[in-house]
Parts: C-alpha cells; sequence; structure tokens
C-alpha cells in the first residue's frame, strides 16, 4: 500500500520509486479509482504520474485535455501528470535511447520486416510497456522523476496475459538482453516493496466472481497480494430494519423504493462476504450521485482517505 | 449479454445459437452458472426453448496446436513448430494470441454449419480493436516483402540475412538484435520459418474471416452505459467499425432506471416514521436526479447515431443478471425492442 507507508529514503538522496497497478472487470470504476487515488497522492506531496495503457486516452475527454501522448503532460487543477503508453511508443523511445542515431531510428521503424515482427513476436509490446513501467526503478532509459507510477491498467483477463508475459519471455528466452529485462521486470513486478496491486469491483456476481479469480491468481502465479476496492457502494439511508419497515407498509411507490434499496442491501452484504472469506483486504467507495468528473474524483479520494 | 440475447435467439425465436467467449476471466461461464473449464460445446439447459443453445470457452492453445496439426503437410514442421519456445509463450500465455484463435473458432462454427446464430463476446473497448483488425494484420505479416526474409528456412539466420535483403532492413535488423538479443531473433526466425509452410492457409483463413465479419450476416453490437465518457467511447468505436466497414446493427445500453422504482412518490403513507421517510424520500429524490442527468447523456448520444443502428436499454434489475431464467428475461427485453426498430 503505497499510500500507508512512509516513503524510504534512498541512499544518495531522492525517494524510491513505487508502482501501483489498477485492475478489475471492464466498467467497474478503474479509471475513476486511478485517478483519485494520484490526485490524493499529489495532494500530500509526491510527484505521481497516471499512466494509461493502450492507444485511445480515456482521460483525455474526462479531464478536457488537448493532447495526451507518450510525453507526461500535467494535468490542470489535479497536481499530477499524465501520459499513455503502448507497445510501440514504449519500443520507439526504447530503441531511441539506445540507438541514439536518429538515422538508425527511421530506418528501423518504417522498415516493413520490422513492422511485422514487431506486430506479431509474441510478448515485445508487453514488455516494451512493463519495460517502460519498470524503467525508473531499474535505472534503464530515459529518467521517469516521479515517486509514484499509477497505471490505469487493463480489465482483469488482459491485465493477467500482460503481467504473464516478462515470465513467458524469461522461460522462452534465456540468454541475450531480452532474457535479463524480463527477469528484472518481473522480479519488480513481484516485490512487494516496490509494486502493488489494486482490483476494483462492484458488489455483483460477475465483477465479484472475476475479482475472486483474479485475486487468487495473482497469489498464486505471482506471489501478489493485491488488496480489493469496492466500488459504487450503496450507502443506504436509514437502517435495512427500517427500510422492511416501509416496505410492508407502503404500496404507493415509497414502499417500491425501500424494497429496491433492501434487495440492493442485500446484494451487498453478500458479496462482501464472499470478499472477505478470500482474505482479500478491502476499502470502499461510495456510488457518488454526481456525473461532474471533478467532484466524483474528489470524493473517491476522500472515500480512499478514510476507509 | 452475449448470453442473455443467445437464450432469447434460441427461446423465443427457435435458433440453434452458439455463443463463444474469448474472455478470458470466464464471465460468461458465470453469467451461465455453468462450468466451462474445457472447451467444449456444452449445450444450455433451457426452458420452454423451441431452439437449442450451446455454449464454449475459446481455448487459445488447443485451437493452435489443432490448427497446425491439421494445415502443416509434414509431421516435421508441427514438430518444429511446436517445438519453438516462442510457439509455446505464444499459444498459452500471450495475449496477442487470443484474437486470432477467437476469429478461427469462430470460423470454424461458422464453417459446420450446425448454427442458426452464433454470438462472439468480443474483449472491452480498449481491445475490441486489437481484435477486428487481427485479420489485417495477419495479412500484413505475409505481404512478400515480408516473407522474403524467411525465404530460406534452413540457413543461418544471419548469413541469410546478409544475403537476401537490403541494407536498410539489415540495419535494422542488427540494431534490433542489440536491443532483444541473438537468442530471440534466432527464435523468431526459426518461429517465422515454420510457419511459412502453412502461410497460405493462414492467409486464406484471415482472409476468409474479413469475408464474413464484413459479410452483411454479421452484426455488431456495442454494449455501453450511460454515461458521458462512455459514451464517446461507443461513438468512437462504431466509427472505427463503419471505417472498417463492418456493420454495426444496435447500441445496447446498460442500466438504465432500475426497474421497479416510482419514479414519482407522492403520498405521505399514514403512521410512519417521520423521520426515517423524509430519509428515505430525499434518498429517492437524489437517486432519480442522478439517473435523470445521465438520461440526458444518453439522449444526446442517441440523436447523434445513425438511424439504421437500434439503441436498447437495459434496465438495472433488482436482482443481479445471472442464471438462466435472469438472462432469458434480459433476452425478452432486448427481443422486444429488437423488432419495434
Ligand atoms: N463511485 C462511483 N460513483 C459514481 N460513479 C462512478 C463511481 N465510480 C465510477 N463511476 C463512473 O462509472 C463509469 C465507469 O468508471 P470508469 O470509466 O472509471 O471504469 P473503468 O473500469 O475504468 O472502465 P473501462 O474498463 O471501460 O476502462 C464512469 O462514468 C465513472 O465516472
Ligand atoms: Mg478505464
Amino acid at each position: 500500500m503505497p499510500q500507508n507507508q512512509v516513503q524510504a529514503p534512498v541512499p544518495g538522496g531522492g525517494i524510491k520509486q513505487k508502482i501501483l497497478f489498477v485492475s478489475g472487470k471492464g466498467g467497474v470504476g478503474k479509471s475513476l479509482v486511478a485517478a483519485a487515488v494520484a490526485r490524493r497522492e499529489a495532494e500530500a506531496g509526491r510527484r505521481v504520474l497516471l499512466v494509461e495503457i493502450g492507444d485511445l486516452s480515456y482521460f483525455k475527454d474526462l479531464f478536457h485535455l488537448e493532447r495526451v501522448g507518450h510525453s507526461p503532460v500535467r494535468v490542470p487543477g489535479q497536481g499530477f501528470d499524465l501520459a499513455i503508453w503502448n507497445g510501440e511508443s514504449c519500443l520507439r523511445e526504447y530503441v531511441l535511447h539506445y540507438l541514439k542515431l536518429r538515422r538508425l531510428y527511421h530506418v528501423f521503424f518504417e522498415n516493413r520486416v520490422i513492422r511485422a515482427l514487431i506486430n506479431i513476436a509474441p510478448g515485445l509490446n508487453e514488455i516494451a510497456i512493463l519495460g517502460k513501467i519498470t524503467s525508473g526503478i531499474r535505472k534503464v532509459g530515459p529518467p521517469l522523476d516521479y515517486d509514484l507510477i499509477i497505471v490505469d491498467c487493463y480489465a482483469t483477463g488482459h491485465a493477467l496475459a500482460l503481467l504473464g508475459a516478462p515470465r513467458g519471455l524469461m522461460e522462452a528466452v534465456k540468454i541475450g538482453p531480452m532474457g535479463a529485462q524480463s527477469r528484472e521486470i518481473d522480479s519488480v513486478l513481484r516485490d512487494p516493496d516496490l509494486t502493488a496491486f489494486w482490483i476494483v469491483t462492484l458488489l455483483e456476481e460477475m465483477p465479484v466472481a472475476e475479482t475472486l479469480e483474479f485475486y487468487q491468481r495473482l497469489q498464486e502465479e505471482f506471489g501478489i497480494q493485491s488488496e480489493v476496492i469496492v466500488n459504487k457502494y450503496l450507502q443506504l439511508p436509514i437502517s435495512e430494519r427500517e427500510l422492511e419497515t416501509i416496505a410492508e407498509g407502503d404500496a404507493q411507490g415509497l414502499g417500491e423504493f425501500a424494497r429496491y434499496l433492501g434487495a440492493v442491501a442485500e446484494r451487498q452484504g453478500r458479496f462482501l462476504k464472499a470478499l472477505e472469506k478470500a482474505g482479500a483486504p478491502l476499502r470502499k467507495i461510495p456510488l457518488i450521485f454526481t456525473t461532474e468528473t471533478d467532484c466524483l474524483i474528489r470524493e473517491a479520494e476522500e472515500a480512499l482517505r478514510t476507509t | 449479454m452475449a448470453a442473455a440475447i443467445g437464450a432469447h435467439a434460441a427461446q423465443s425465436l427457435g435458433r440453434r445459437v452458439l455463443v463463444l467467449t474469448v474472455d478470458p476471466a470466464k464471465r460468461l461461464a458465470t453469467a451461465l452458472g455453468l462450468d466451462l473449464n474445457s472447451s467444449d460445446e456444452r449445450v444450455v439447459p433451457l426452458e420452454h426453448a423451441k431452439g437449442t443453445m450451446a455454449a464454449a470457452v475459446i481455448d487459445s492453445k488447443k485451437i493452435f496446436d489443432e490448427f497446425i496439426r491439421s494445415h502443416a503437410a509434414r509431421s516435421e514442421v508441427v514438430e518444429r513448430i511446436t517445438r519453438n519456445r516462442l510457439y509455446e509463450q505464444l499459444s498459452t500465455t500471450l495475449s496477442g494470441s487470443q484474437e486470432f484463435t477467437a476469429l478461427e473458432r469462430l470460423l470454424q462454427a461458422y464453417e459446420s454449419g450446425k448454427f442458426d446464430l452464433i454470438i462472439l463476446d468480443t474483449p472491452p473497448t480498449k481491445h475490441a480493436m486489437d481484435f477486428l483488425t487481427a485479420p489485417h494484420r495477419i495479412s500484413a505479416l505475409f505481404q512478400d516483402s515480408v516473407m522474403k526474409w524467411f525465404m530460406n528456412p534452413d540457413a543461418e539466420s544471419k548469413s541469410f540475412i546478409a544475403g537476401l535483403i537490403g541494407r536498410g532492413t539489415r540495419m535494422a535488423l542488427k540494431s534490433l538484435e542489440v536491443l532483444t538479443g541473438g537468442a530471440f531473433i534466432e527464435e523468431l526466425v526459426d518461429f517465422f520459418s515454420a510457419i511459412r509452410s502453412i502461410q497460405k492457409v493462414l492467409r486464406e483463413r484471415s482472409e476468409r474471416v474479413l469475408e464474413l465479419l464484413k459479410s452483411p450476416r454479421t452484426s455488431f453490437v456495442v454494449v455501453t452505459s450511460f454515461d458521458e465518457a462512455k459514451l464517446l467511447e461507443a461513438r468512437y468505436l462504431q466509427e472505427e467499425l463503419s471505417h472498417l466497414r463492418y456493420h454495426l446493427k444496435a447500441v445496447i445500453i446498460n442500466r438504465a432506471f432500475p426497474l421497479g422504482v416510482p419514479s414519482d412518490i407522492q403520498a405521505v403513507p399514514e403512521g410512519m416514521s417521520p423521520g426515517s421517510y423524509v430519509k428515505v424520500l430525499n434518498f429517492h429524490r437524489l437517486f432519480r436526479e442522478y439517473h435523470a442527468i445521465r438520461y440526458n447523456l444518453y439522449e444526446k448520444f442517441c440523436r447523434g447515431l445513425k438511424s439504421s443502428i437500434a439503441v436498447l436499454r437495459v434496465p438495472e434489475y433488482q436482482v443481479d443478471v445471472h442464471g438462466l431464467s435472469d438472462l432469458q428475461e434480459l433476452g425478452k427485453v432486448l427481443g422486444g425492442k429488437e423488432q419495434g426498430s
């Protein structure tokens, strides 16, 4: 948990960089949680980089930014920086950094054989992305001047494939720079002092089923202990017992609403139990009745701070 | 959602339906209340159904292996491919392979003629595009200029590179080797020269998939939810689909106002403790306003859609959408509106 730990001073000054991956089923609130924790950490005085993976930036529209690209940009009013990384952009940067010669670099990327290879070579994209994310800690490539890197990661299935890539390549190519890098990346991911994982979920059947599966596989296959963030938790205005009374007493609307709330409460309780039984550390973020980004982030941040 | 549409088509329309999922997290299995640990098609029991429904999880490794086995002419080739270490990674752990196998599986199911309707559950938006352009990428790989590089499968990689390709590519490959190391390149070269022998089949299959995807018989359905950023994403996907000349038939919007919750509450019930009454009433107002804002966003989105695209709304249920009877219910909601538009 990066937020509760005092940042350890590193010999020679500076602060040890940390990484937080935020994943979970599609649509559960990964991006909002990632942005909220980014803001909270930034407010605590840390230099934070929020990273999206892929080609299409979600935060660009959300924060009404003109441009989001590979190089970090400051998000106005939020206090953290934002970047979007994909296999190609990470590989480009890496190549440029190591080949130095710009001319060679063009030859490299304009070449059709190379393009085809990059497109299809198993694991190359994943290694490029994870390589970039862990580059600050591993002290390779261009400097990455942040205390915390928060990754708004893929949804569960693809996240597992991404995280499994270094190990896969390590086994496929034992020697050479590729094997060595994969090993390094893999060990950063598994080091709980360097990397943390949050799984965001809703208290509903399918997200919880995915969360339990993901949580277990992180533990078994990676030795990673993750935390679960329960999102859109519906906070009841009154106790369940009072709700029941209203549900029984009124047939003209309020009762029906009370019955709905009662059913939601029952469901939430059931899925919370299932998560607790798995032993996952839990935090809750309530359902926030607004669609305004700033308000959403602020309230989610508040909830993360207090639970 | 895929399962819901499938159950409806089997039940009310009497179709023979197959539901396929690529999602490695097996959420479809959960939705069907089935244990889908194997990749075989399983019949899903439906009540009062005129048709049938089967479901299957796509097992990448198995489909890859079978593909190589059935298309490689000689057994040494099969040996060589399956022994390659990168192949092993490609077919088991790495994500890029899912698109290929899912589409191959779709094509097989289509060609089997066993089904009237095949529903493929694709990954979330971020990966949907990778998925939809997979056939294009496979074709690009087998362009002549690229394949020339793999012309001589038996030669030592470095020497044949030197002999066959231009200076630019030679330099580029040298630099790739500096970055990844010779071992990686060697595995890669070995892998590609091995699959060269099934190049023709691979290309044919991906062209056939593309044809199938573009055919008017194939409909794309985008599932999205009631909020601005998600609707923007759906719009982007819609544009990409039409760019690829795929047919987007419907947009399904998840979670409108919960079903069974009244939008207006007037009467003060008798004998109710006023405090809790007011609290619930206020909460209801908050709840309603929240949904109203989202509804406005949705209306704006609908106005921007082409009229040929149906928009269906799926309300939030009081109970979770899982287990077959719920899915069938959902299917009816979808089906009813589908016919109307
Ligand atoms: N606690 C909350 N209260 C209210 N709305 C929320 C809450 N959490 C998330 N949302 C809203 O739900 C929607 C989905 O959230 P978000 O985009 O963060 O999910 P995601 O997991 O990143 O989705 P995807 O898998 O598509 O990337 C957004 O519109 C977001 O504003
Ligand atoms: Mg997101």
